[in-house]
């Protein structure tokens, strides 16, 4: 502690101590040996007192004027950084319409690509049966849109009720709830599913990421709209038949989530956005 | 009063000029206000002493101020600039604290 105590103690500047001694040493000097007096009485700049007090004056004018200046670079720096974030949030912005416009770009090249495509099949025989087979592939490689009959099946978080002490997460809905949803409707015999707008075929990933959910790497915002195309018959009865749908009437008894089910007389399903294909090569390890 | 005098001429005259401070000392200003603080803290409370001294009063504002931003700015070159700052910080603020109650002290009398 003795660091502190001494930090305490010499608070005051033991120099002024010192030069107060010296001066009144000095003094004591002059009053045994009298010099010419006189010149000292007149009030003036070499006076010892006027000028502690215009240097003290000084020097608390500089300090104000480093407060004043300090002052004024904190607050310049705060627009700064908020320029910096609006300058970032623009950018996202930018690049989101961007992604947009070429998606859309994308979705008519592809039309005009298989509107050439039926063209140039469409005058042979063995061409039609090309194109039906293309047709048949298509649907099930989700590279069409499709529409026809089907079910519309909307999940949604419960509604929190502050009283219960149930976790946050477990009023969620979570990736696996809408994954067994999925294979609940594959599983009807669906022959076209999206989530939320995105096309689910066998390649899509429905992943957690933190508290969001992705389809295909897109965000998803609750209640959750899955679409599903199938027999108008058998769909909704097999789909309520299904390990998928009993997964989720427990979960609205346990949790609360919300699970609606509807027959829509003609749902619409988007195509994929991007159809590639990934093959396995076996020459010279190369992974593709 | 005099103290007062200065000081509203120095922020008047900072708010008035808004001098342009290099990038490079930007980091060590506000370490250096600090340190002149507590220098003049210093020198108010030896005139309510009656001890104030100019010379002494010049020379340990201006080294005050050097050393304050040099240690900072040396802490920067090791590498722990943000702790030393701390330090230089509580080390300024005790003298502070003290020097301003022994002046409540000599103006108040308690």
């Amino acid at each position: 502690m003795s660091l502190l105590t001494d930090l305490f103690r010499t608070a005051a500047e033991d120099e002024y101590r010192d030069a107060a001694d010296r001066r009144a040493a000095a003094a004591t000097v002059q009053t045994t040996v009298p010099a010419n007096g006189l010149a000292i009485a007149t009030r003036s700049w070499r006076t010892p007192r006027v000028r502690a007090a215009v240097l003290l004056t000084v020097g608390i004018a500089v300090l104000g004027l480093l407060l004043a200046t300090t002052a004024i670079q904190a607050r310049r720096g705060q627009p700064a950084a908020a320029a910096e974030r609006a300058s970032l949030v623009e950018r996202i912005e930018t690049l989101r319409a961007q992604a947009a416009d070429l998606q859309t770009e994308l979705a008519s090249a592809a039309s005009a690509l298989a509107a050439a495509q039926d063209d140039a099949l469409v005058s042979t025989a063995e061409g039609e049966a090309i194109s039906t087979e293309l047709d048949r592939l298509a649907l099930l490689s989700g590279a069409s849109a499709v529409t026809g009959p089907g079910l519309v099946v909307t999940l949604d978080d419960a509604a929190l009720d502050p009283d219960t002490d149930a976790l946050v997460d477990d009023t969620r809905v979570q990736d696996i709830d809408l994954r067994q949803l999925l294979n609940g409707l594959w599983s009807a015999g669906a022959e076209a599913v999206s989530v939320a707008g995105t096309r689910v075929t066998a390649r899509t990933s429905i992943r957690a990421a933190g508290d969001a959910l992705f389809a295909d790497l897109v965000p998803l915002q609750p209640p959750y709209e899955v679409r599903a195309i199938g027999d108008p018959e058998t769909l909704g009865p097999r789909f309520l038949d299904s390990a998928g749908a009993s997964w989720l009437e427990i979960l609205v008894a346990t949790y609360g989530i919300g699970f609606e089910v509807s027959s829509e007389a003609t749902v619409d399903i988007p195509a994929v956005t991007a159809v590639d294909l990934t093959w396995a090569s076996g020459d010279s390890g190369t992974d593709q | 009063m005099i103290a007062a005098i200065g000081l509203l001429l120095g922020v008047g005259l900072g708010l008035l000029v808004q001098p342009e401070v290099p990038t490079w000392l930007q980091p060590y200003l506000p370490i250096a206000v600090v340190a002149a603080l507590d220098a003049t803290f210093g020198g108010l409370r030896a005139l309510l002493d009656g001890i104030f001294d100019d010379r002494v009063f010049v020379v340990s504002f201006l080294s005050n101020v050097v050393i304050a931003a040099l240690v900072v700015f040396l802490g920067d070159q090791l590498g722990v600039g943000g702790q030393l700052s701390t330090g230089v910080v509580v080390v300024l603020g005790i003298r502070i604290f003290a020097n301003v109650a022994a002046i409540r002290r000599h103006l108040l009398k308690a």
